[in-house]
């Protein structure tokens, strides 16, 4: 695989991951977050739904008139997230339990459509499954990072949710003796609650926002007006910004590359 | 032509497509989440039954069901093959529906209680799981002579709904024992209709019983020809169409045993009868300027005034918890010296023990002999049931007593006791007197 194909893999996962850089699918990034396997469970069918949507929107983009386009989007999404549901109710039913409304709420979720908007329409179906692939496991690695914090430190578990699988929680920060009295408790509860949610998110990002600040920052590409719900409203002709830090470490980077090769 | 239809025809087309792609996907799937649900149903008859896997479960036909007369509530029934049986019930509960299985032992105690389905609001339907589910189910070796109800606060409805079919459950498995499990609600209204020789009537209690003494309660049907029934005590004893007086059955006798009526209860109950032939109402025009709760008013010839009344608002039509229920409809007698002769609720839909105490006796003994300054002077009549006031008990004050007085019930109050004002304006009115 060259390095344009593996830059938009991996173009996903770190420097553009969709939750944690652009903000996209926060509702259900912190609503599943409270434990690990639900995160690994929806970060996993997302993915599927990503991978999915976006080959079949690539497909038939030069098929798609523009005036409906975006309802298009939707019921080959919808589609995917109906068969990601029904595969799961059929065959994997504690995880589809364990998901509960968050499965079909995939439909909505903002990184589906915004990649299908942003990427499939206008590249190749092997890029855009590329990218579905990717930004499907930006998100499973946002998910599980959330996760990992919140179910350790917030429920004191570890492996909550398998218990369909005969697989019970292992307790890691709390003792209960037999009488049911507490012998130890260390958890931190709002971690596993909405507030805490928030507050390791935010904590993410900033622990994001300079990781991808040392290699430059985040580059921001120029995009056309098409598509942008206030074009009608905006006095600009386009919307790009590209930050000169970026721009310089990019070049920077280039040079002494070119160097080390030339020594 | 064909670029002016391509977006629909493109659409059209993507939506045929995905729909027969999920429908081949639906046949590939659909029978093994039916065989899940099907697992699913047999867990919760083991959960409810509280036994182990060696016990074999057999589902009565819907025609047994009708011949032992389970309750309506039941819509399952299961024989367990170690005695005994899990029943399934369905009722409404806060957000739709709730099917609950209920365990009963070959003894008649309940094994276990498991909510199988409800779309109730998670937090409030877990605390009632956590209270009646599992092996502390706190219905658990309750039968039907010590059944407890078990209420969490704050989940009420959830709580009353499980209730509802916990006792349900229990007069089905009394039913398929051979014994009687009907109500003493239900064994009345079956005696109402045995003592006048009649099947299926419908009775309500008339409202002016008060004008007659020596009778607790008159009961007719909306036909006269069915004949009415006098309550003397805890006897039943009817009067057909023709003054023929029937014999006595008592009010809650399982058996509905006839006996003759003795002469002493045959002349009360004639006296009886002269009086309530001769109150009969006459339905008049409402007078000019009648509030718009007063929806028809009646005169007897005696002068007695009979309205027939719904309150401008409700609990139930406005509270906090609404459901739309509806208007209270009551019909209340006012005597030719002004104060009230009886009251009754006609039709409410007021939560239980609070505002439905508008249909008890002891409510509409409060009011009867009141005049229209006794309620003015309770001075409640400017409270506008709000979310402040009407939606927590004990709003009104305590030392406000008097007729029509619920105390954790502001709406109901304050609104049936509006009403009751309109009918003495409209009393008045038609009297003369204003």
């Amino acid at each position: 695989m060259n390095k344009s194909k593996l830059s938009i893999f991996l173009r996903g996962i770190i420097a553009e991951n969709p939750v944690l850089i652009l903000v996209l699918g926060t509702c259900p990034a912190i609503a599943v977050s409270t434990s690990i396997v639900s995160a690994i469970s929806m970060g996993l069918a997302a993915t599927v739904v990503l991978l999915g949507s976006n080959v079949v929107i690539s497909l038939l983009r030069k098929i798609i008139p523009d005036t409906v386009r975006i309802p298009c989007y939707i019921v080959v999404i919808a589609a995917f997230v109906t068969l990601v549901e029904m595969l799961l109710h059929a065959f994997v039913e504690p995880i589809y339990n364990l998901l509960g409304i968050w499965l079909p709420l995939i439909v909505v979720n903002c990184i589906v459509l915004g990649r299908a908007e942003m990427f499939a329409r206008k590249n190749n179906p092997l890029d855009s499954a590329l990218d579905g692939l990717g930004m499907g496991i930006g998100f499973l690695v946002a998910l599980l990072s959330m996760a990992i914090f919140r179910e350790i430190l917030g429920e004191g578990t570890i492996l909550k949710g398998l218990e369909s699988f005969n697989v019970q929680p292992i307790n890691l920060l709390f003792k209960i003796a037999e009488d049911g009295t507490m012998v130890y408790d260390f958890r931190i509860p709002i971690l596993a609650k909405a507030p805490g949610g928030f507050l390791v998110f935010g904590i993410l990002i900033a622990v994001m926002n300079k990781i991808t600040a040392k290699k430059g920052g985040v580059k921001r590409k120029s995009f056309s007006c098409d598509g942008c719900p206030s074009a009608h409203l905006c006095t600009k002709t386009s919307c790009s910004e590209i930050t000169e830090l970026a721009t310089d470490a990019e070049e920077s980077s280039t040079e002494n590359k070119e160097v080390d090769e030339n020594a | 032509m064909f670029a002016k239809f391509k977006p629909t025809i493109v659409l059209t087309s993507i939506c045929i497509i995905v729909a027969l792609l999920l429908g081949c996907v639906n046949i590939i799937t659909a029978p093994a989440i039916a065989k899940q649900e099907e697992r699913k149903a047999k867990a919760a008859l083991y959960s409810a039954y509280n036994s182990g896997n060696d016990v074999e479960f057999t589902k009565l036909a819907a025609e047994e069901l009708v011949e032992y007369s389970i309750p309506a509530e039941i819509k399952e029934v299961h024989s367990a093959s170690a005695g005994g049986y899990v029943f399934i019930g369905v009722t409404g509960s806060y957000g739709g529906d709730i099917k609950i299985a209920v365990g009963v032992n070959a003894d008649g105690e309940i094994t276990g209680v498991k909510v199988v389905s409800n779309t109730d609001t998670a937090n409030k339907i877990q605390s009632v799981l956590n209270a009646i589910e599992g092996n502390k189910g706190k219905y658990n070796g309750q039968n039907k002579d010590n059944l407890s109800p078990v209420i969490i606060a704050g989940s009420t409805v959830s709580s009353e709904a499980c209730a509802l079919i916990v006792d349900a459950a229990l007069r089905a498995f009394s039913s398929l024992k051979g014994e009687d499990a009907r109500t003493d609600d239900e064994v009345f209204a079956d005696n109402l209709n045995i003592v006048l020789d009649v099947e299926g009537k419908k009775f309500t209690k008339w409202f002016a019983t008060a004008i007659i003494t020596g009778i607790d309660a008159i009961y007719t049907t909306s036909a006269t020809a069915d004949g009415i029934v006098m309550v003397i005590g805890d006897k039943l004893i009817g009067v057909k169409a023709d003054g023929s007086i029937t014999d006595t059955v008592s009010k809650l006798d399982k058996k509905a045993e006839k006996v003759a009526t003795t002469a002493e209860d045959i002349a009360a109950v004639e006296a009886a009868y002269t009086i309530f032939q001769t109150a009969a109402t006459t339905e008049i025009a409402l007078p000019d300027g009648a509030k718009a709760t007063v929806k028809k008013a009646y005169v007897t010839a005696g002068g007695t005034y009979v309205f027939e009344m719904e309150t401008t608002g409700s609990y139930a039509d406005e509270g906090e918890y609404s459901h739309g229920s509806g208007k209270i409809q009551f019909t209340v007698s006012i005597g030719a010296d002004g104060k009230i002769i009886d009251i009754i609720t006609t039709k409410h839909g007021e939560s239980k023990n609070y505002g439905a105490n508008c249909a008890t006796e002891a409510f509409y003994e409060s009011f009867r002999g009141a005049t229209r300054e006794q309620i003015l002077d309770l001075d409640i009549s400017d409270i506008i049931p709000n979310e402040d006031n009407g939606y927590e008990t004990d709003n009104l004050p305590s030392s406000i007593q008097g007729p029509g007085i619920i105390a954790n019930a502001t709406f109901t109050t304050v609104y049936y006791h509006n009403a009751v004002l309109d009918a003495f304006d409209a009393f008045l009115k038609l009297t003369e007197k204003i």
